[in-house]
């Protein structure tokens, strides 16, 4: 019967900001976190068959542990329609601090068409002149080796292919498009320290800085999910 | 440095950063007490226990008073605040502790105690009571090791015995009246809160001793100090006011991360081992009324996916299936599972198997806790061989091949054919999976042996008994594992060691505190932790202080000797103890509280379920 119940499926897609110590949530955590938060909020949520039914949810591509984001994409599926600006305001209210929702609209096109997503890095202090013309030189090198910890042992990978745009808005402020696609993941704390230790290699010290995700994009550039 | 500058630079963040759902935030200018309620191990354990929800829900009920969390940082955690100069803090609000009104610590278990120092060096506080000053927060203790306050008195200005959800925000309020009424200072505190029911302040009683070092006597130092503390019952276990329907909830993984709701306190069995299972008598029972109230209105807050309903023998509660039938109404629809967590093979049905999740999860779980019925018999354990043979064979039809049996070894009058039977116990356990013809044939049968060493326990009938020796215990470990011949049998058991120094935590008087500060001047914390339990550090403590700790773990007490405790009234009175301890050497067991009262004396703190139903 339950079966029955589920045939029809709504594909939902929410916007929220990570924000504070909410930024300490692992990706594993946030499942489990969302889930409850669903439940909280009531929602017809799709359950997967069998032994141990579960909410399908897709994330968009993690975050390490401590940054900040402003856009954090999450697709679920119900068994009914919403009402998305009612259900936002229910979801809203049964948030943990730190985690901001801030969009809800049925979704179009799939999560696994993000390609790039845009960070900011600030400085804590701002860079001198020095410092400033070394984040050119480090941009432009034709390739950025970097030692990456994956499943079978720490491997070189060039980062610098997986670096799409960079700007320095300001003496406190990088702005970089980064690759976060499933087949070429560049970690924004790995990139982030590259470019500190350039810094230091040149000029002797580098400030201290955060990432923070602002947005992501499809591979053809459009920002599909605002 | 920050606090927030730490995070990134310990292993999990998540232990420390606070902001979980639910937790209570207040207006600290409209707070008129803060009350810090620490749990003396990591965050994980601390934030899966039930206690500290409760409590921290029964003291938050007051407008003016913030109860916030503590728990012990991890050793690398520690080591950076030490290294940073960063005080011990609330969970909640960031504030060091050290400017807070009450510190509370809750004393689950005795191998704690040394994480309870060091908390108190980590806040800044001075350890010793008679150092503390006007400025330094009040020290309090609860839970139940505070059965037995003694080895901390020197620490603590007081404790609360019993059932806190009334007594502490009783003391909260003398607190902030005496403030408001500027009679405030520790001592003048500590004089009123002793009159309250229900705590000890261990200053104002004095000991003496014998020259074997038994007491001599143990006396309060003024006339309207009590001398018998009576332990605390809340008046109607039944008021919902007091059932924490607004969990916090962890964002990491911990031990418990679920509904848990109390069904009832006080256990009918009065297995003569178990301190639990005496103290929190009389019995009691929610209404399944109000505990499934209680479960969907905390389904509501959290959007948890489980529901564990709690007490300590769940089969026993005599509303479970109106109770199941009523939670499994809402739950279904919903994906929620619903889990009994100790239940007995004596009463195990298929019905609750059918209706609960505890069997789909994860293995079977029973507690013969002795090998042969004489000793079972003995401990006034009463389940028998077929109740586990039944049990087990119901795990089997249902295609189940993992059963987890716990055991103790070092049981007053336990021999070696006692020691022996736990392995044919486990045999017999196997052979009935091969015999069973409904068995799951994919999987062969994995049995699952636990033992632990005795560890005689205040306000028990065995509270007299000495504990077998370091090496009579590991004498008898290896003798089980040699037994043992069956590769489907898993064998583990508990380090002798670890439970030799429970026991003398467990027995001790107020010369184990000189122990406890020289194991705080050498680094000692986390011993309920392998990875930093330091045994011979801690023999080191009591030589140095010239203190013989066989004398509280493995010497037989005398029934006339004046014993650390025995100035707590916990509601069963020393004579049903003894008449229990002569019947345990007798061999006989005691009928339940269900088939008849025996008289225990808890009822003198409050109606007594089944000795009301028994009359
Ligand atoms: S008073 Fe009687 S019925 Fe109640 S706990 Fe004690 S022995 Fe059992």
């Amino acid at each position: 019967m339950e079966k029955e119940n589920q045939v029809t499926d709504y594909r939902y897609r929410l916007r929220f900001e990570k924000t504070g110590t909410f930024a300490y949530v692992s990706h594993l955590d946030l499942v489990r976190t969302f889930t409850r938060l669903f439940m909280r909020a009531e929602l017809p949520l799709y359950f997967s068959e069998g032994f141990n039914p579960h909410p399908k949810m897709v994330f968009s591509a993690p975050l390490p542990l401590g940054t900040e984001s402003k856009t954090e994409l999450l697709d679920f599926r119900t068994v009914a329609e919403l009402d998305p600006a009612g259900t936002l305001s229910r979801l809203r209210e049964v948030s943990p601090i730190g985690l901001e929702i801030r969009e809800l609209y049925p979704a179009e096109g799939k999560l696994s068409e993000i390609a790039f997503a845009a960070y900011a890095l600030t400085f804590f202090s701002p860079l001198d002149e020095k410092q400033a013309a070394a984040v050119s030189d480090f941009f432009s090198q034709p390739s950025i080796p970097a030692e990456k910890k994956g499943k079978d042992g720490v491997k070189t990978v060039d980062i610098r292919p997986m670096i799409a745009s960079w700007e320095l808005v300001s003496d406190r402020e990088i702005r970089a498009l980064l690759s976060v696609s499933s087949e070429r993941f560049l970690n924004p704390d790995l990139f982030s320290s590259k470019l500190r230790s350039f810094l230091c290699e040149r000029c002797g010290a580098a400030p201290s800085a955060r990432m923070l995700r602002s947005a992501f994009y499809r591979a053809d550039g459009v920002s599909l999910f605002r | 440095m920050e606090l927030s500058e730490l995070f990134p630079l310990v292993q999990k963040p998540g232990r420390y950063t606070g902001g979980e759902y639910n937790i209570c935030i207040k207006d600290k200018s409209a707070v008129n007490l803060r009350f810090a309620f620490c749990f003396p191990d990591s965050y994980e354990i601390g934030m899966s226990n039930l206690g500290l929800q409760v409590l921290y829900h029964a003291l938050n009920l007051a407008p003016d008073v913030w109860c916030e969390r503590v728990f012990a940082p991890w050793p690398d955690m520690e080591g950076l605040m030490r290294e940073n100069g960063v005080p011990l803090f609330a969970w909640e609000s960031r504030d060091p502790i050290r400017a807070f009104d009450i510190v509370a610590f809750t004393l689950q278990y005795e191998l704690c105690y040394s994480n309870v120092l060091n908390m108190m060096e980590l806040a800044g506080i001075p350890l010793l009571a008679s150092e503390r000053g006007e400025e330094d927060p009040i020290i309090l203790g609860g839970g139940p090791c505070a059965y037995n306050p003694e080895p901390l008195a020197d620490f603590f200005d007081l404790f609360s015995i019993g059932e806190g959800e009334e007594a502490l925000p009783e003391l909260a309020d003398l607190l902030k009246r005496m403030k408001r009424e500027g009679r405030y200072t520790r001592a003048a505190f500590l004089r009123e809160a002793a009159k309250l029911e229900g705590f000890y302040v261990p200053s104002l009683y004095r000991v003496s001793y014998r020259e074997d070092g038994t007491l001599a006597s143990f006396s309060p130092l003024f006339d309207d100090v009590p001398a018998t503390v009576k332990k605390r019952v809340i008046s109607d276990f039944n008021d919902p006011k007091y059932i924490p329907i607004k969990p916090f909830m962890p964002f990491i993984d911990t031990v418990q991360d679920r509904i848990t709701v109390e069904l009832s306190r006080g256990c009918i069995r009065g297995c003569r081992f178990c301190q639990a299972g005496h103290v929190t008598r009389p019995l009691r029972e929610r209404t399944p009324d109000v505990v499934d109230a209680a479960a969907r209105e905390t389904y509501r807050k959290t959007g948890y996916e489980e529901v564990s309903l709690c007490c300590l023998s769940v089969s026993d509660y005599s509303g479970i299936d109106e109770l199941t039938d009523r939670l499994l109404s809402w739950t279904g629809e919903r994906k929620v599972n619903l889990s009994l967590p100790s239940m007995r093979a004596d009463s195990f049905t298929k019905e609750l198997m059918d209706r609960t999740s505890a069997v789909r999860s994860s293995g079977l779980t029973f507690a013969p806790e002795a090998g042969t019925q004489r000793l079972r018999d003995a401990i006034n354990k009463r389940l028998t061989e077929e109740d586990l043979f039944h049990a087990v064979d119901l795990a089997f039809d249902y295609g189940k091949t993992s059963v987890k049996l716990y055991f103790m070894n070092g049981l007053p009058t336990e021999t070696d054919d006692d020691v022996l039977g736990i392995a044919e116990l486990g045999k017999k356990v196997i052979d009935r999976f091969y015999q069973n013809p409904n068995r799951n044939r994919k999987k062969p049968p994995s049995v699952t042996v636990s033992v632990a060493c005795f560890v005689p326990k205040p306000f028990t009938p065995f509270q007299w008994e000495g504990q077998n020796s370091r090496e009579e215990l590991s004498r008898k470990q290896r003798l089980l594992g040699e037994s043992i011949t069956s590769r489907k049998i898993r064998y583990h058991y508990h380090s002798a060691d670890v439970s030799y120094l429970e026991a003398v935590f467990a027995r001790g008087n107020r010369t184990i505190g000189r122990a406890l500060l020289r194991a705080r001047q050498k680094g000692l914390r986390f011993d309920a932790w392998d990875e930093y339990f330091r045994f011979d550090d801690w023999m080191a403590c009591f030589a140095e202080e010239g203190i013989d700790p066989d004398f509280f773990a493995s010497r037989e007490m005398g029934e006339d000797e004046l014993l650390p405790w025995d100035f707590i009234d916990c509601g069963v009175t020393k004579a049903h103890l003894l008449r229990e301890r002569r019947r345990a050497y007798e061999g006989l067991p005691t009928r339940n509280c269900k088939e008849g009262c025996s008289g225990c004396g808890a009822d003198r703190f409050g109606e007594c379920l089944w000795k009301k139903k028994t009359r």
